[in-house]
C-alpha cells in the first residue's frame, strides 16, 4: 500500500512540476508591475494638473479611467489563473484515472 | 536534503497542494470560449482604434462630442450587447465585470469630451487605456480557447 501511493505520490508530483512550469499559475510579478503603471499614469495626470493642461474635473475623470484599466487587467490575471489552475486539476486528475486503470 | 525532505513526503506534499489549489479557487470555474464576443470584442477595437486615429486629423470644428455622437451611441449598443451575451453565459462573472468596466470607461470617455475638445497628449493616453482594456478583456478570451 505504501509502494502504491509512493508512485503514485511521485506521479502527481512530476505531473505538477510541469503543469506549474507550462502555466501561468502565480502572477505575483505582473500585479505589481500593472500597479506600477497605474501609480505613473496617476503621477502624470496630476503633473498635467499642475501644468494647466486639465482641469480637476478632467483629472478626475482620467484618473478613474486607469483605475477602471487596472481592474480589467486584474480581472484577466484572475481568470487565466483560474484556468491554469483548472488545468492542473485536470492533469492531475488524469494521471490518478491512468493510474487506477480508468 | 531539503530535496529528500521533499521526495519521501511527496504523497502529503500533493495532498497539501491539492487542498491549497482546490480552497483557493472553490473548484474553478471558468465559462468556455464564445468565439462571437471574441469577434464583437475585435469589432469593438476597430472601431474605438478608428475613433482615436480620425480624432488626430480633426480640425478644430469637428473635434466636438456632438460631431462623435455616432461613435458613442454604437459603442454604447454594441458594449450592452456583449454583456447580455456574458451575462447569459454560466460561470462567466470576471468577463461580465470586465465589460462592465469597459463599459463605464466609454461612460467617462464621453463625460471627457463633453467637457471639450481632447488634447493629442489626451488622445494619446485614452487610447493607451482603451488598447490596454482591450488587450486583457481578448487575453482572457483567448485563454479560455487556448489555455485548455
Amino acid at each position: 500500500m505504501s509502494n502504491i501511493k509512493d508512485d503514485l505520490g511521485s506521479l502527481l508530483l512530476a505531473e505538477l512540476l510541469v503543469q506549474a512550469s507550462s502555466n501561468s499559475v502565480f502572477n505575483h510579478h505582473r500585479v505589481a508591475a500593472d500597479t506600477q503603471h497605474l501609480a505613473e499614469e496617476l503621477d502624470a495626470i496630476n503633473a498635467l494638473v499642475i501644468a494647466g493642461e486639465l482641469s480637476e474635473e478632467q483629472a478626475g475623470l482620467h484618473k478613474q479611467l486607469q483605475l477602471n484599466v487596472l481592474k480589467i487587467k486584474l480581472l484577466a490575471i484572475e481568470g487565466v489563473e483560474d484556468i491554469a489552475l483548472e488545468r492542473v486539476l485536470d492533469g492531475m486528475g488524469r494521471v490518478i484515472r491512468r493510474f487506477y486503470g480508468n | 536534503m531539503l530535496l529528500v525532505v521533499i521526495f519521501r513526503y511527496r504523497f502529503f506534499i500533493i495532498i497539501i497542494v491539492n487542498v491549497l489549489l482546490l480552497s483557493s479557487c472553490s473548484l474553478v470555474s471558468v465559462s468556455p470560449y464564445d468565439s462571437s464576443a471574441d469577434k464583437a470584442i475585435t469589432k469593438l477595437h476597430k472601431q474605438t482604434a478608428e475613433f482615436f486615429a480620425e480624432f488626430t486629423k480633426a480640425d478644430e470644428l469637428g473635434c466636438g462630442y456632438s460631431h462623435h455622437l455616432p461613435f458613442y451611441q454604437n459603442s454604447k449598443v454594441s458594449i450592452s450587447s456583449l454583456l447580455v451575451r456574458a451575462r447569459a453565459m454560466a460561470d462567466n462573472h470576471i468577463t461580465v465585470s470586465q465589460l462592465e468596466l469597459l463599459s463605464f470607461s466609454y461612460a467617462n470617455l464621453a463625460q471627457l469630451h463633453q467637457l471639450g475638445c481632447f488634447t493629442l497628449a489626451q488622445v494619446n493616453e485614452l487610447w493607451t487605456s482603451f488598447d490596454a482594456s482591450f488587450s486583457a478583456i481578448l487575453t482572457l478570451e483567448l485563454a479560455k480557447k487556448y489555455g485548455r
